[in-house]
């Protein structure tokens, strides 16, 4: 005899088979058409939206070709308003530094000239030590880095050379990118929470840096169709840039002087750019494909960026010739003169403000996870709008964003 | 030449989909039809009622229309249905969980001996037992003898261990058997005393 699970099985099995609801398939499907014509409604602003976001993705990249088009190769070297005085001087004690209007004055300290400083060359018989200030414009925070010793070619008197003033119109720093977001939107949530970790690389100028940037931030996702989201958000950054040349060639900052007769150029420079930047990005998310409980994503947007620590630091070696005439024996000569520079700068928190200074393109995949939310990994670039940082310099990042969503019930696979 | 309405057995499953996957209203709502008691068959063991089966079945649909263009041809479209609805009715057990009530095993009249089926059920039947169990056994028993899941897919599926499905399906069907015999064994013999 069939025990009473496996008739009561049998019987259901049966009784389902058999099971007759078609009185109510009717009421069933115009129940399903009500629904769908809400969706419907969706559906017509889903393609809207869905060329808009293609719009922008097209206009962001056609504006990135006349970037690249346009740009002028030499950006990377920064121009130096330079005043030059040159006079016969005595064998000069050195470090000195003297202002523009008394070339004789000397500083017993390195103190900060109130509109600029100058540089002071010695004897050429002597080791020289200079002692470099330079100011930035628009800070106040300017101060001796370095005293580095040169030695000259040439043995001739040679007096006191006095350098004029020395400006700096651009100082190079970077700006924090942070991670673009965009991910797959929760059915049954229409705003979730996003933790997100970026690492990233950047471009100044023309110039590569060879230190990676990293990002950490929280965002909110709030949907606004099926497809369709807006993802404001707020990233801490920390960048430490450094670029070096070894050569002459492209600049990334110049400290020439005029020298009067003497014609300068940079030989080698090291530049450090340490910045921690607060990032609010807003992006728009639109989930392309959708499988299970995995999406492919694209995203667009702006990000504003405030600046809570710029910290730039640099050195220069520059090479000065000259070509001259011993006047007693009529031969013509030449002297070589090589001069270090170095230059600090430090701008307060909030200082500079780049109001939607950078433009945010990325496209991501989502993963669900066990545990429940959703893991998102997304490249991206941001590229610049505006010149960028107190030093005004435009910089290009790109990089790998990873994010997790928080608490959205996983959909069930069919 | 104008589409006419077509009555259920004019089109092939095959034909169904490739219209619905054109979005051809008229193919869905046949599809939708065809299926439509198959699909309450199997939505109503997880339910309480007509209106909620309903309700499931045209959310499973949606699912359908959705995922039509990852339908594998050559499998059969009812299984691929079927597990779609069992996955929406799970769904929404889980939603409903914490509404859901439960009955003590100690309130259920004990049975010494099993008792036998002597008269054929009738869904309705079935489903009156059904409603009597709590709602995590009557789906573990439904998605165990009647869909054929093993503990394992149950355990994923409901988000609990194996040997929590393996109780689960065992005081199910002690409670079947109890409820079937209070319901239904009682009223035969008082027929048969008459």
């Amino acid at each position: 005899m069939k025990q009473f699970d496996q008739i009561f099985r049998e019987q259901a099995e049966k009784a389902f088979s058999t099971y007759n609801a078609d009185d109510l398939a009717q009421e069933g499907w115009n129940s399903f058409v009500n629904r769908q014509k809400g969706r419907k409604r969706f559906a017509i602003i889903i393609p809207f939206w869905a060329k808009a976001a293609s719009v922008a993705v097209l206009i962001s990249v056609g504006s990135l070709f006349v970037y690249q088009t346009l740009r002028d190769d030499s950006t990377g070297e920064l121009a130096l308003k330079q005043e030059s005085v040159s006079q016969p001087a005595d064998n000069a004690q050195i470090p000195v530094v003297s202002d523009q209007t008394n070339h004789t004055d000397r500083l017993s300290s390195p103190e900060i000239a109130p509109s600029s400083a100058s540089i002071l060359l010695s004897a050429p018989e002597v080791k020289v030590a200079e002692v470099v200030i330079i100011r930035n414009e628009e800070s106040d925070k300017v101060k001796i880095v370095t005293e580095q010793e040169y030695e000259v070619t040439e043995e001739e008197n040679e007096g006191e050379v006095h350098i004029a003033e020395n400006k700096i119109d651009e100082i190079v720093t970077k700006e924090i990118p942070s991670a673009d977001i965009a991910d797959e939107v929760p059915v049954d949530k229409k705003t979730s929470i996003i933790a997100g970790l970026s690492g990233m690389m950047s471009s100044i100028e023309d110039l590569m840096v060879n230190s990676p940037g990293v990002s950490v931030g929280f965002y909110v996702d709030r949907k606004l169709t099926r497809r369709l989201s807006v993802r404001p958000g707020l990233a801490l950054a920390m960048h430490s840039y450094g670029s070096t040349n070894v050569s002459s060639g492209k600049v990334f900052m110049s400290s020439l002087t005029n020298t009067g007769a003497m014609t300068g150029s940079v030989d080698s420079y090291e530049n450090q750019l340490d910045m921690v930047t607060l990032e609010v990005p807003v992006n728009l998310v639109y989930t392309i494909l959708e499988r299970g409980k995995s999406s492919l994503f694209v995203s667009a947007g702006v990000s504003t960026m405030v600046y809570l620590d710029q910290n730039f630091s640099s050195s220069f070696t520059n090479v000065y010739t000259e070509q001259k005439v011993d006047l007693a024996s009529g031969n013509a000569y030449q002297e070589t003169r090589t001069q270090d520079v170095s230059v600090e700068s430090d701008e307060e928190a909030f200082s500079h403000v780049d109001y939607f200074g950078l433009t945010n393109l990325s496209a991501g995949y989502s993963l669900p996870l066990k545990k429940g939310g959703n893991m998102l990994i997304e490249p991206f670039v941001q590229l610049p709008v505006s010149d960028l940082t107190s030093f005004n310099v435009r910089i290009r990042y790109g990089g790998l964003s990873f994010k997790f969503r928080f608490g959205q019930e996983s959909q069930q696979a069919k | 030449m104008s589409e006419k309405r077509l009555t259920v057995q004019e089109y092939s499953d095959q034909d169904l989909i490739a219209g619905c996957l054109k979005g051809k209203e008229l193919h869905q709502e046949v599809l939708y039809k065809r299926y439509f008691s198959f699909a309450m068959s199997v939505c109503i063991r997880y339910t309480k009622d007509r209106n909620e089966a309903m309700e499931i079945v045209n959310d499973s649909y949606m699912k359908v229309l959705d995922n039509l263009g990852d339908y594998d041809s050559s499998k059969s479209f009812k299984a691929w249905y079927s597990r779609i609805l069992v996955n929406t009715s799970i769904d929404n057990y889980r939603r409903n969980l914490k509404h859901s009530s439960s009955v003590s095993i100690d309130n259920v009249e004990n049975v010494e001996m099993e008792p036998e089926i002597d008269i054929e059920l009738s869904v309705n039947d079935i489903l009156k037992i059904f409603s009597q169990l709590p709602e995590n056994y009557k789906v573990t028993f439904n998605l165990f003898e009647i869909e054929g899941y093993s503990h394992e897919e149950i355990g994923k599926l409901l988000g609990v261990t194996t040997s929590t499905s393996r109780s689960n399906l065992a005081r199910a069907k002690k409670m079947v058997r109890d409820i079937y015999n209070k319901e239904f064994n009682s009223t035969a013999r008082r027929h048969e005393a008459v």
